[in-house]
């Protein structure tokens, strides 16, 4: 189970509102790349992994995505705050606030709302970490196009912070990804999901 | 929020952040007993600094609740305020 700690992994503290930016940001919210998507997939690969490392690891990076879904959350929360109707106009966010006024939805950039389309769970332990290596990789190309865009300092130090995170995952999922390998060399293991279970 | 209590939040956020990343380092590397001694530490060092802050600020785990003196779960801000945070 869960239990929620009333702290940020890490703080986030934005001066100026800019709606624009949070309709940008908001994709790594609900988006195909996303914080959501991540959690959602790696929490959901469990099930069928046949080691303990990639179950550990699947839990406790999922778990970790969770805070980072937070995170980005009070991002877009902190940067659309009580900006005014013309503030949206003038930034052209108008969308964004004719159904969700400054609120925080589970949406891509360009406005799809979430979609559990956008991540895999095929019970196929290699398969699943391959995936989760793609997605780490996306994720942090997501980020490097936020910072491309983005010009505000406070918000840059949190998103370079995710797409660190993103780094240390992607290691961490081929660790898992090499010991998987020589497990199943070494019929430590039997990972297709085929065979039928005793 | 004080200012006290937004810097002794902030080496709360340091230390949760450093066990975790040890934590995830540890779920493939299972047999370092270094990097195992090192999240010790870092646990024990969490440990005292969340005492701390729930014993003079409130509580910062769901957990903790009970052990106060009144129901504050509630007390503002939230994480995702800017308030909260440093
Ligand atoms: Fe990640």
């Amino acid at each position: 189970m869960f239990e929620y700690k009333k702290f940020l992994e890490y703080p986030v503290k934005i001066k100026n509102t800019n709606p624009r930016l949070a309709n940008i940001i908001i994709t790594q919210y609900g988006g195909p790349n996303g914080e959501l998507a991540a959690s959602v997939r790696y929490l959901s690969q469990r099930y069928t992994m046949p080691d303990k490392v990639s179950k550990g690891l699947l839990t406790d990076i999922g778990t970790e995505e969770l805070a980072h879904l937070e995170i980005v959350g009070s991002l877009v929360s902190q940067l659309s705050k009580c900006a005014p109707p013309e503030e949206w106009e003038k930034l052209q966010s108008w969308e964004y606030y004719s159904d969700n006024g400054a609120s925080v939805y589970p949406q891509s950039a360009q406005g799809s709302p979430f979609n559990a389309a956008s991540i895999a769970v095929t019970g196929d332990p290699l398969t699943n970490l391959y995936e989760d290596l793609a997605a780490e990789q996306k994720a942090r190309a997501v980020y490097d196009n936020i910072l491309r865009l983005s010009d505000d300092p406070d918000v840059n130090e949190v998103i370079k912070f995710l797409r660190q995170r993103e780094v240390v995952h992607f290691q961490r999922f081929g660790e898992a990804l090499d010991k998987m390998q020589s497990d199943l060399k070494q019929k430590k293991i039997t990972g297709t999901g085929l065979k039928k279970c005793k | 929020m004080s200012e006290e209590a937004l810097n002794l939040l902030k080496k709360i956020q340091q230390t949760t952040f450093a066990s975790y990343d040890m934590l995830l380092y540890l779920d493939t590397h299972e047999d370092d007993k270094k990097a195992f001694k090192l999240l010790q530490s870092l646990g024990t060092k969490k440990k005292a600094l969340i005492a701390e802050y729930e014993d003079k600020f409130g509580p910062l785990m769901q957990s903790a609740v009970p052990e106060q003196e009144s129901f504050n779960w509630l007390d503002n801000p939230w994480p995702w305020e800017k308030e909260g945070n440093k």
